[in-house]
């Protein structure tokens, strides 16, 4: 007993860390969120959020950006990862590690570049604020799309697509009724691994746009630059409050995956 | 055969697409005009500026320390947290797990302002002094990348044969001397590619470390400016500076070679004969 | 008693784990210096705690084992001499074969007593010796599983140790590491043993199954331990791998003279190499005996049905050395008081074909399978089915006689005649609870001449009652509970799994075990499988009641 006892005493480090600096926090902007500039008890945060036009605009305005993104990313990462996890080829992994290598190139230098080279090909975000935003998130985010969507296309049941189109599904009906119920649990960490940093996002608007697109991540920014830290206390609970839900959701379509326990980014 | 070629077509198409701002900023790294798409001839100049630039050498080499100090404290906090949660019973392994999930899940920006939050209270409060320095940058970065330490040891940790301690321990082994010679071992391959992972995410971090940042390190009594930080305010201003782009194929360069590397030993390991020595 | 030759002792050894399960119930057990011991049981009986406890990875809970006499029930594994071969092998794979075999004696020490110039013992405090003392008081404290007393005359006895340590000097020693050519020669000479001599440079991933087993055979036995331990080691071989090893094992524990302990659950390999069998279930030991007295003479049902094929019914002793069963009366050599319920067992083997009308009894054969040896022939009685293995050839639907000779019956006092529930209790609705499930019952049976007026209960007298909480054994005839499929279903009054099923002729005797690990044993001519989920029913009438405290007390 005296063994088992010293091995699971090592995580205490880890985890006082963590209480201090994770769930601390969480609890301080909770507290600022609820309070005035005095530190007394108030919702005035809450109803100047609600109240305000612009800030629901921009709430709105980040939720369209996350899920607009989010769907363009897996429209195209979707068939790319299928057609690269479905041929045995080796080169495939190495075009899979081309699609993941620019992440490790400083993303602030990879936006600044995107947004110079549209500049150059006419596409200025003073001009194009949304075309220019989008393939910015669009550039950064497709390799996080792959990733996940193409590890679980290498476990596809091969069987259970054989017995499908044995029992007479056609091609397409091996598709909608064999492969695509499989890769669920990708497609779900894929559109996780986009939809909440889209909304947080802060460089790529800023840049891309030259400043007119404004979402939530650059909201928060603002409060934070201008010390509002109420109200930037209160739209980061938002953003919480949205992770949570988002997590709630797509909780039944990951949890099998999460106990396999392979998740790497 | 034509459509496997219309595949292949649709995908080398995109990843064209992807690299090429990438391929711009190289190819005009090698001419020495202010803006891209204005090419002057060939020229190393840029190249040359840019180990003359003095703010962007602190900033690179404030990156590198970061990143190398911060993945090496989220190793150890990683692992020892993997491992200690993993032979801990089920319901509380649950609440660790769940506690290691919030920072993943939880938006950079929001760890980032609850963080700062917090700093500012208790320098304003406790400390009565300004806190913001390198230590709080550090515990920023180490939030970042400990969870994801700590989920890359997790696979290797549900692998191992748990009779692999026990026979150990069945060997002469103590406690420690079996987690030293048999479990860190086992485990060397999931703790590797967190390392890994750890020191990119701390180099491509802007959000932290624009928030937590305090003055230290290279950048003496200035606001510590790493990469990201210091690229950000040159491109709110205008272009990405010419000296960047050559910054940008020299990374590139690296992260190339690194990441042949990597592909080549992991082929290689695979099929490695063993020698042994003799006396 | 001579307790010399006792290599390990396990005394009122109990294992009981946190959630309260209890996984060894009370083991009394020794094994003598040089046996070949083999536990053998289904998975869940406990073999491989039991296995563990002796190699130090579970502590007891309750009792102790003595290894040459002395208390190890605390020592962790590493402090013991005693190496064990893994279920998995559990081979390091980051280390070859050499370095795997090498890792236990890298890590020796060898203790060399500590000399004066002159030449005499030096003596010193035994710090260690304080600190394990130290340990031992700390984890007696702790146990929860030990009453008062039984603290109270350890930690006396502990606490004595402990101060004569602290003050008596003992001799001193110093430790060295074993030389590198010491570790080359022993791992030579295991891997000689092991048939193994050309792979000491191979990695573990590259060796087969069988290779792999050698390596973890002489990883544990370079270390020469007084007990080798062997968990279900050829569980991962095929077939004709697993009979080449047993043989091997088997020879290998004769070269070798040090004492092996064999956990498996494969009767076969058990009665083939050891000279010791215990078979155990439920945390309990069923018999120890030699393989052929456990094969001949088992204790009980569930040893006769675990070990070897036969044939199990339901008898009565009729007379002295006489019992009933397959409707015909055979002579038999155990003696069991007359009218008692038994169970027999006749091993297929030991029951003789002859023609029609020449045995004991006829029977009309249903199948016949040809087995290489010998035909396995599958044969009615009535309604009860006889397995016959014979070299003689019959064919299906022929009708022949059988005899059975009194030696070939073994007759073992039956496990259950009944269901009793002494935990039960009556809630205010008048039924009886067991397992804390309400069972509707007859509750006036508990007052003579009871009838109900107005929800109490009334005796002829007029007296009344009130039962409610009033504890109660419940009893009810294997016979009288029904398994039921549809565990949704209102007939399914509690729901659990089947644990055991022993086969008896024309029927299966069955024990369906409940979350709260209540059991109900009960017969069915249906056929389930081990870990079926199922209800059971029990009507009203068939639950008998008799109350814990006199009847006076209920009165109001």
């Amino acid at each position: 007993m005296k063994f088992s006892l010293q091995r699971k005493q090592l995580c205490i480090p880890y985890f006082i860390f963590l209480i201090l600096f994770v769930v601390i926090p969480i609890l301080f902007i909770l507290f600022y969120a609820f309070t005035d500039s005095a530190g007394n008890f108030s919702l005035y945060s809450l109803i100047a959020f609600f109240t305000s036009t612009n800030k629901i605009n921009v709430l709105i305005q980040s939720l369209l950006f996350s899920v607009i993104n989010t769907i363009i990313c897996l429209l195209v990462g979707y068939p790319i990862a299928y057609i690269l996890a479905s041929s045995k080829a080796k080169f495939n992994y190495v075009v899979v590690m081309l699609f993941v290598m620019p992440m490790w190139i400083n993303f602030v230098l990879r936006t600044g570049a995107t947004r110079d080279v549209l500049t150059w090909i006419g596409l200025n975000g003073g001009q194009h604020p949304y075309i220019a935003t989008f393939i910015g998130l669009f550039y950064n985010y497709l390799p996080f799309v792959i990733l996940p969507l193409y590890s679980t296309m290498l476990k596809l049941d091969k069987a259970q697509i054989e017995a499908a189109s044995d029992l007479g599904c056609n091609r397409f009906q091996v598709f909608t009724k064999s492969i695509f119920p499989q890769t669920i649990p990708g497609v779900v960490s894929a559109a996780q691994m986009v939809f909440m940093p889209t909304m947080s996002s802060y460089v790529i608007p800023e840049t891309l746009s030259e400043g007119k697109i404004i979402l939530f991540g650059n909201s928060i920014y603002l409060g934070f630059s201008n010390n509002q830290w109420n109200s930037a206390s209160f739209m980061a609970i938002i953003m919480l409050a949205i992770v949570c839900i988002s997590m709630l959701v797509t909780r039944n379509y990951t949890e099998k995956d999460q106990e396999g326990g392979s998740s790497r980014w | 055969m034509v459509k496997k070629a219309f595949k292949y077509t649709f995908v080398y198409l995109v990843l064209l697409i992807t690299y090429i701002p990438i391929f711009v900023l190289i190819a005009f790294s090698f001419t020495n005009t202010t803006y891209i798409g204005d090419w002057n001839g060939f020229s190393l100049e840029l190249f040359i500026n840019l180990f003359n630039s003095k703010e962007t050498m602190i900033a690179l080499g404030n990156t590198l320390i970061i990143a190398f100090i911060s993945a090496i404290v989220s190793t150890f906090l990683g692992v020892t947290g993997a491992i200690g949660a993993f032979y801990s019973k089920k319901r509380t392994r649950a609440l660790y797990e769940n506690l290691n999930q919030l920072p993943v899940v939880n938006p950079e920006i929001v760890i980032a302002l609850s963080l700062v939050v917090m700093f500012v209270f208790l320098g304003n409060t406790i400390f009565k002094e300004n806190l913001f320095s390198f230590w709080t940058l550090l515990v920023g970065h180490v939030i970042l990348s400990a969870p994801f330490v700590y989920l890359n040891v997790k696979p290797k940790l549900q692998q191992m044969d748990p009779s692999l301690y026990e026979a150990a321990l069945d060997l002469g082994c103590s406690p420690k001397k079996a987690l030293s010679k048999v479990m860190i071992p086992q485990l060397l391959p999931g703790i590797l590619s967190g390392f890994i992972l750890a020191i990119t995410l701390s180099l491509d971090d802007f959000i932290i470390t624009a928030f937590t940042r305090g003055p230290g390190l290279l950048s003496g009594e200035n606001a510590i400016e790493t990469l990201s930080t210091l690229v950000q305010a040159k491109i709110k201003k205008g272009p990405i500076p010419p000296e960047l782009r050559a910054l940008t194929t020299i990374i590139f360069f690296v992260v190339l070679i690194v990441v042949i590397g990597i592909t080549i030993y992991q082929n290689k390991s695979k099929n490695r004969v063993k020698r042994r020595r003799s006396f | 008693m001579d307790n010399k030759n006792y290599i390990i002792e396990l005394k009122n050894v109990s294992k009981i784990y946190e959630d309260g399960t209890i996984a060894v119930d009370n083991f009394n057990f020794y094994v003598r210096k040089g046996e070949f011991v083999t536990f053998l049981g289904p998975s869940g009986c406990g073999k491989s705690t039991t296995l563990r406890m002796i190699a130090g990875f579970e502590f007891p809970s309750k009792g102790e084992i003595l290894l040459n006499g002395k208390d190890i029930s605390n020592l962790p594994p590493n402090k013991r001499p005693i190496n064990m071969v893994f279920q998995r092998y559990a081979l390091f794979p980051h280390l070859d074969v050499y370095d795997n075999i090498a890792f236990g004696l890298k890590l020796k020490k060898i203790a060399i007593p500590l000399k004066d110039k002159e030449g005499k013992p030096v003596l010193k405090i035994n710090k260690n010796k304080v600190k394990n003392l130290k340990r031992e008081i700390y984890l007696t404290k702790k146990n929860k599983h030990l009453n008062e007393e039984e603290k109270e005359t350890k930690l006396n006895e502990y606490n004595l140790a402990l101060e004569k340590a602290k003050t008596t000097p003992e001799q001193a020693y110093k430790y060295k590491k074993l030389s590198d050519r010491e570790i080359d020669e022993k791992v030579a000479r295991a891997l000689k043993i092991v048939d193994l001599e050309a792979l000491e440079d191979r990695d573990i991933s590259t060796l087969s199954g069988g290779q792999q087993q050698r390596v973890a055979i002489a990883r544990a036995i370079v270390n020469e331990p007084e007990i080798l331990l062997l968990d279900e080691p050829l569980g991962a071989l095929d077939l004709k791998m697993r009979k080449d090893m047993q043989i091997e094992l088997k020879e290998m524990h004769t070269k070798l003279g040090i004492t092996f302990i064999y956990v498996t659950h494969d009767q076969e390999e058990a009665l083939t190499m050891s000279d010791t069998v215990v078979v155990m279930k439920d945390g309990l030991i069923q018999q120890i005996g030699k393989p052929k007295e456990i094969y001949d003479e088992p204790k009980n049902a569930f040893v006769a049905d675990f070990i070897g094929e036969s044939n199990i019914y339901n008898a009565t002793m009729i007379k002295k050395m006489s019992v009933r069963f397959l409707d015909h009366n055979f002579d038999c050599l155990d003696d069991f008081p007359v009218n008692e319920k038994v169970d027999v067992v006749i091993r297929p083997e030991d029951i003789i074909i002859k023609n029609e009308n020449e045995g004991m009894i006829n029977c009309k054969i249903t199948t016949k399978i040809f087995k290489g040896v010998n035909y396995q022939y599958i044969a009615l009685v009535g309604k009860n089915e006889v397995m016959i293995k014979s070299t003689k050839e019959y064919d299906v639907g022929q009708t022949v006689g059988l005899d059975i000779y009194p030696d070939s019956i073994q007759i073992m006092k039956k496990d259950f005649t009944t269901n009793i529930y002494t935990d039960a209790w009556i809630n205010k609705n008048n039924q009886v609870c067991i397992d804390d499930v309400p069972f509707d019952c007859d509750i006036l049976q508990l007052v003579e001449g009871g009838k109900e007026e107005d929800g109490y209960i009334v005796d002829k007298k007029g007296k009344k009652y009130d039962f409610n909480d009033a504890d109660v054994v419940a009893e009810v005839g294997l016979d009288k509970i029904e398994i039921v499929d549809d565990i949704e279903s209102e007939n399914s009054q509690i729901v659990g799994e089947i644990v055991d099923s022993v086969y008896k002729g024309d029927h299966y005797q069955y024990i369906v075990r409940t979350e709260n690990e209540e059991d109900f044993v009960c017969l069915s001519s249906y056929t389930y499988n081990l870990n079926d989920k199922v209800g059971i029913h029990i009507n009203k009438n068939d639950i008998k009641l008799r109350l814990k405290k006199e009847v006076s007390n209920y009165e109001i």
